[in-house]
């Protein structure tokens, strides 16, 4: 686990040494392109202090989750210090224990005040919890969708459900983990804030066809419209027959 | 201590070697009474056996503790076989002269049946619904069990933390000289307010939903009832005249103690007004039938651990409908049905040791994969998987087997486990002529197959019945009488995917279907077949 981590913090530097203030700039939506660049400069030198600091945490063998969290937290205000926080947030994935893994990471997406729809970091989260739903893990993930009680972990939780639906993997789940996830998604979906309602609808319409989401959008539904033309067909052919009887 | 391998590879050499159990309802024991049984179908074990070396310890072999903690399959068949063992006078069923005051004593207007399985049987061998009871005026059906320990877990984890509320705020309140308002909540579910003077003082008076002691009570309509426990033993004694002595009861009713049931139950009696058993004092006979002990605590162990491990309801889906369904679980949901139908809950510390999930499976043997099929019966699968971890002891006794007591997701439960008022339709005459009008949130779990509908089964349809509610769900109901014809019958076709099932005849994990079997599928149906995991597979019950 160690070397792996080293490999990723060692990634991490060289692209860091391009420039911190640059990578962040590249990364943050709508970000201020225009900063002079000496605050770049003092950034470079913060986000290097950062990510050395995640290096040494990322080769400790025992006890760092904790730290880690508290890194991804602490420098969550700090725009220089993202490459620091992605390589914090990898190295809690690459803990191979799955309930520790989720515990931290989970732990650390709670903790984070950023607002998912500003936080530059929110979408390679969400990529990377997807990532984790395989083989067992998966089941697991479901429950814990429904378990989370901490919002914004239960939102990188159900996005990342999402991010998998959406995804070309929504092919290798069963019969069961579809009918559950779009169970899930329906069962979740009024308790959504509406940034995330989208991104769930669109999942559903995946796992389970574009009618449930359809009427959680509060929309008549095509499979409503099938089924009112086959009952006035119905009645039609019953008025017809009824008719017919009734000649001599 | 290690965690047990999913039950899944442990089941499947032995099931093949192993004979499945009986698969009648209401069973006689066909040791001793029964001849001419060549299939040898029915209870294995005489009433004597079942009781055993009594409660014991767990060092006491063949004793409801020893059994309940190292070889927890069979303490929950036994406990199966005693729901559905037909129980005899000379066994202490019925003696009882029913007269008396029914308003003070509503199990004065119960029958005398003799067996639980009498009330719950349906679907067969199940312990299901079925029965009507004139313990109100205007009788009440009589519940399915399926789920049953989930239930009083749910209420009892839900207790426990809005007394953590009161209690913080209490503390609160005291060190800081300030009031406190406190908004109770529990797994997401909104109980009102509370409001805790400087001084302490508790005013309860926005508590919604439980009553002022916040204790829920899952069981019985009215929700009136706190464990498994008392319902098992008030019900042999209303329904069936056989009256126990509990000693869990009788010191925590009556003593106000704390104990712990051997199901892992904490029963307090310093905490919580609890039902005393019938009988207090060893040797009393109650009913006048001149039988004494007729309910030893042994058998309610079982039955309590029994029901605790009871397996929830099964969701049918077929391929065919599942658009369909998945329509009518979003128009459920839109319509605000589940506000109070809470579709999921979680449990924090699970204290059963094992889960089923039952979901359609179709019956194709032609494709060369019979391991998960259901059978033509029912068109359903099983899937069991260990919840429990394993304590090496020393030999001669078998290791221990402890509930893993992890979180566990209650998928498709539907209720909030509150009472409500939902109108006049649903509300109930007392037999002093008072009316009952809050009624705890029914789960939908099991729905489909427990026609008819409603608490007094006075409901034909789930249509009717979704139109009867009013009150708290005033506007859910107008909101499902609006909608379309075709919405109304996907919820509705939602609601039928929400069934029961009998555990002898679907196939499972633990015995799959066989379709080379002799005159299949009276041979070779499958079955949840728990013997498959006893410590001795041999000796049946």
């Amino acid at each position: 686990m160690a070397a792996r981590n080293m490999q990723r913090v060692a990634w991490y530097a060289g692209v860091f040494g391009l420039g911190a203030g640059a990578l962040y700039w590249a990364l943050a939506p709508g970000a201020e392109h225009t900063r002079p660049a000496r605050a770049s400069v003092h950034a470079a030198a913060s986000g290097t202090a950062h990510l050395q600091e995640v290096t040494a945490l990322a080769r400790a063998e025992h006890g760092a989750a904790p730290r880690l969290v508290a890194a991804y937290d602490d420098w969550a205000a700090e725009p220089d210090a993202l490459a620091a926080r992605k390589a914090a947030l990898d190295a809690l994935f690459a803990e191979p224990n799955l309930p520790k893994k989720l515990s931290s990471v989970l732990e650390a997406v709670e903790a984070d005040p950023t607002p998912p729809e500003r936080d530059p970091l929110w979408q390679p989260l969400v990529a990377s919890l997807a990532d984790v739903w395989r083989g067992d893990a998966l089941n697991h993930g479901l429950d814990l969708m429904i378990a989370e009680t901490r919002p914004r972990a239960r939102r990188a939780l159900i996005s990342s459900f999402a991010w998998l639906a959406n995804s070309p993997r929504a092919r290798e789940l069963s019969p069961a983990q579809s009918q559950t996830l779009g169970n899930d998604f329906i069962d979740l979906y009024q308790q959504l804030p509406a940034s995330q309602k989208p991104e769930v609808l669109s999942a559903l319409r995946n796992v389970a066809g574009r009618d449930a989401a359809d009427i959680l959008e509060g929309r008549s539904s095509e499979l409503e419209r099938q089924y009112q033309r086959a009952l006035e067909d119905t009645q039609a052919l019953s008025q017809k027959a009824a008719q017919n009887s009734e000649q001599p | 201590m290690k965690m047990r391998a999913p039950i899944t590879t442990i089941a499947a050499a032995l099931v093949a070697t192993t004979l499945v159990g009986g698969a009648s309802a209401q069973m006689r024991d066909v040791k001793d009474k029964i001849s001419g049984n060549a299939v040898n179908e029915g209870i294995q074990k005489n009433l004597a056996e079942e009781i055993g070396a009594g409660r014991g310890d767990v060092l006491t072999q063949n004793s409801s503790i020893y059994i309940i903690k190292r070889d927890p399959f069979r303490a929950i068949r036994r406990g199966r076989q005693l729901f559905q063992r037909k129980f005899l006078p000379s066994q202490g069923f019925g003696g009882r002269d029913r007269v008396g005051n029914i308003q003070a004593d509503p199990s004065v207007g119960a029958g005398v049946v003799d067996s639980c399985a009498g009330c719950h049987g349906r679907p067969r061998g199940a312990a299901g619904h079925g029965g009507d009871v004139f313990t109100r005026p205007d009788s009440r059906d009589a519940p399915h069990l399926f789920g049953l320990g989930l239930q009083e877990q749910l209420g009892d984890e839900i207790t426990t933390a809005l007394r953590a509320q009161r209690s913080a705020a209490v503390a609160a309140a005291l060190s800081s000289h300030t009031a406190q308002n406190v908004a109770l909540t529990a797994k997401g579910i909104n109980y009102g307010t509370l409001i805790v003077n400087s001084d302490g003082t508790v005013n309860t008076s926005g508590v919604v939903g439980v009553n002022p002691d916040l204790r829920v009570r899952p069981f019985f309509a009215q929700g009136g009832t706190v464990s498994i426990r008392e319902f098992v033993v008030g019900a042999f004694n209303a329904e069936m005249g056989l009256q126990s002595d509990d000693p869990d009861l009788a010191a925590a009713a009556i003593r106000h103690q704390r104990v712990t049931t051997p199901a892992g139950m904490v029963l307090d009696g310093s905490l919580d007004a609890l039902e005393a058993p019938p009988v207090t004092t060893t040797g009393t006979d109650p009913d006048g039938d001149s039988i004494v002990g007729e309910m030893p605590v042994a058998l309610v162990d079982y039955m309590e651990f029994y029901l605790l491990n009871y397996f929830k309801p099964a969701v049918s889906i077929s391929p065919d409908r599942a658009a369909t369904v998945a329509a009518g679980r979003a128009v459920f949901t839109n319509a605000g049905c589940a506000s109070c139908h809470v579709p999921s809950l979680t449990i924090d510390r699970d204290r059963r040791v094992a889960d089923l999930d039952t979901v359609f499976s179709d019956f194709t043997p032609g494709d060369g994969n019979t391991t998960t099929d259901g059978n033509p019966i029912n068109h359903l699968f099983a899937t069991a998987t260990a919840r429990f971890v394993t304590v090496d002891d020393p030999p001669p006794d078998p290791v221990l087997k402890n509930p893993a007591l992890q979180s566990f997701v209650v998928q498709n439960f539907f209720a909030d486990l509150k009472r409500h008022d939902l109108g006049p339709n649903f509300w109930e005459r007392n037999f002093d002529g008072s009316i009952q009008k809050l009624v705890m949130t029914e789960p939908l779990w099991g729905v489909a197959t427990t026609a008819p509908y409603g608490h007094d089964g006075r409901s034909q349809t789930l249509e009717d019945v979704i139109l009867r509610h009013g009150g708290e769900a005033q506007a859910a109901r107008d909101t499902f009488n609006s909608m379309s014809r075709a919405n109304k019958d996907f919820m509705l076709a939602f609601l039928n995917s929400l069934v029961l099932f009998s555990p002898d005849d679907t196939a499972s994990n633990l015995a799959p279907i066989n379709p080379a079997a002799a005159n299949f599928p009276q041979n070779g149906h499958g079955a949840i077949a728990l013997t498959a995991l006893f410590n001795n597979t041999a000796d049946r019950e």
